[in-house]
């Protein structure tokens, strides 16, 4: 019988769950370190997830049209994914983007078919950077009025639209809950937008009340400042907890998780690189710090004979000019 | 981080020259808020002679823009920024299809460089606490 797949959308989700038996055995846990290997979905992150989720719930909304322009305010894999998705089912896709990320990022928009537009170029956007320094909230306000006589565009808005939770507690939990067999004692999962921690982590909760949720963000010194001005973030990964209330992502569940991991750039490149030499996968820089974080819940003798699934985000084909593999 | 900008200029005084009309770019290098000349880039118009229009600067249509690859914006494709008196839109297609950015002005060299240079080195450094990188 044929199995002949007719358009990308038919190829999101549905991620494989490995055993890191190598890395496990390597760094002599006691618990079973599972990850969730997002880098199956058709454009190597998880975001394909949440960038057709978005798309097909503005189509059956009537938000989004044909012929349509999606745009969005992202230099990450959610313009990758959508611009990807755009191109399967007919949109256009413009992304507003930061001047200084790496060229590569351009280049696979534009490979795509999609169209960049630097942040420098968006007026109201340099206008609210003046004002109001770099609030990201106060941007997205600036690109909805810098778009707002425009016709035929929607806006994708990944860190509030609700398709993004939404579509975690839809497949990414139900998947894990299913390959595990029910057998799932905790996850572990970075925040960025915080759809992930908070889709998955309620729909796990809704099955079992004792599986345990925890979340990772960097530490103070992950970010750059004058006095560390090449210092390599964890690339998508942003701290929700000790900040200013304003910064923490709107659609994470401050009630989800039962805890947090907070860690270095290097302690997520350090568990990348093993996982790489002992079982032959290659994550990114978020996945090592999801790694990193469940290695240390692996370590406390609660967990010990359990399975902790770990959400690992993307490839780390995309990070090949950082340091990530780089020692 | 430092980057490049490409300045179409007859004198090394002024910016003063169509895209087009430039057989050359003055590449200037940016570290912070300095810049200095690094180059005098020749633009190898023989690479594209199947696809040159052979009517550069007039801003008709029929110059290198019309075609799928212009020499110019090959030889400019390391930089960030190009500066020159006039642009046609095929070109800034092409431009912008590599971020290229583009700045159409008629003032000295010096002036336009310290504007753009300021300018984006307030946007550079603007950390964005909430980074849009997912």
């Amino acid at each position: 019988m044929s199995n002949i797949h007719q358009s990308i959308a038919e190829l999101v989700g549905k991620t494989p769950l490995l055993q890191l038996n190598g890395y496990n055995k390597a760094k002599n846990l006691k618990a079973n370190i599972i990850g969730k290997l997002e880098y199956f979905n058709p454009n190597q992150s998880v975001k394909d997830r949440i960038a057709l989720a978005m798309v097909e719930t503005a189509e059956k909304e009537g938000k989004l049209k044909p012929g349509d322009t999606i745009i969005e305010l992202t230099s990450g894999n959610t313009g990758v994914g959508l611009a990807a998705i755009a191109a399967a089912k007919g949109y256009k896709f413009r992304v507003y983007i930061q001047d200084q990320v790496s060229k590569e990022r351009f280049q696979v928009i534009h490979a795509l078919g999609g169209k960049t537009v630097k942040l420098s170029e968006v007026p109201e956007i340099v206008e609210s950077i003046e004002k109001n320094g770099p609030d990201f909230v106060e941007c997205v306000k600036a690109l909805e009025r810098h778009v707002a006589g425009e016709k035929n565009i929607w806006f994708a808005d990944q860190t509030r639209n609700p398709a993004n939770p939404n579509i975690h507690f839809n497949t990414t939990g139900p998947e894990i809950w299913n390959d595990t067999d029910g057998k799932v004692d905790a996850f572990v999962a970075c925040v960025g937008t915080g759809g992930t921690l908070s889709g998955v982590g309620n729909y796990l909760k809704s099955k079992n009340p004792n599986v345990k949720i925890f979340g990772v963000q960097p530490t103070e010194d992950s970010f750059q400042s004058p006095e560390r001005p090449d210092q390599e973030e964890i690339t998508g990964v942003h701290p929700f907890e000790n900040t200013k209330e304003e910064y923490i992502p709107a659609n994470l569940d401050r009630k989800v998780y039962d805890g947090y991991f907070e860690l270095h750039t290097n302690q997520a490149y350090e568990a990348a690189r093993l996982l790489a030499q002992k079982d032959g996968v290659l994550v990114g820089a978020s996945s090592g710090a999801a790694l990193y974080a469940a290695t240390q819940l692996a370590q406390r003798p609660e967990f010990y004979g359990k399975n902790i699934v770990a959400l690992l985000p993307d490839t780390g084909l995309r990070y090949l000019s950082t340091h990530l593999f780089e020692a | 981080m430092s980057y490049k900008i490409a300045i179409a200029s007859s004198d090394s005084l002024n910016v003063d020259l169509h895209f087009g009309n430039a057989s050359s770019f003055k590449i200037y290098t940016v570290e912070g808020l300095d810049f200095s000349l690094l180059e005098d880039r020749k633009v190898d118009c023989n690479t594209q002679t199947e696809n040159c229009g052979k009517n550069c600067g007039q801003g008709d249509g029929n110059g290198c823009g019309n075609k799928e690859k212009s020499a110019a914006v090959e030889a400019i494709s390391d930089c960030r920024a190009v500066v020159c008196a006039k642009i046609g839109r095929n070109i800034l297609k092409q431009l912008e299809s590599k971020a290229i950015s583009t700045f159409d002005v008629e003032v000295t060299i010096d002036e336009a460089l310290s504007k753009i240079v300021n300018y984006y080195y307030k946007i550079d450094n603007k950390k964005w606490k909430l980074t849009i990188d997912n």
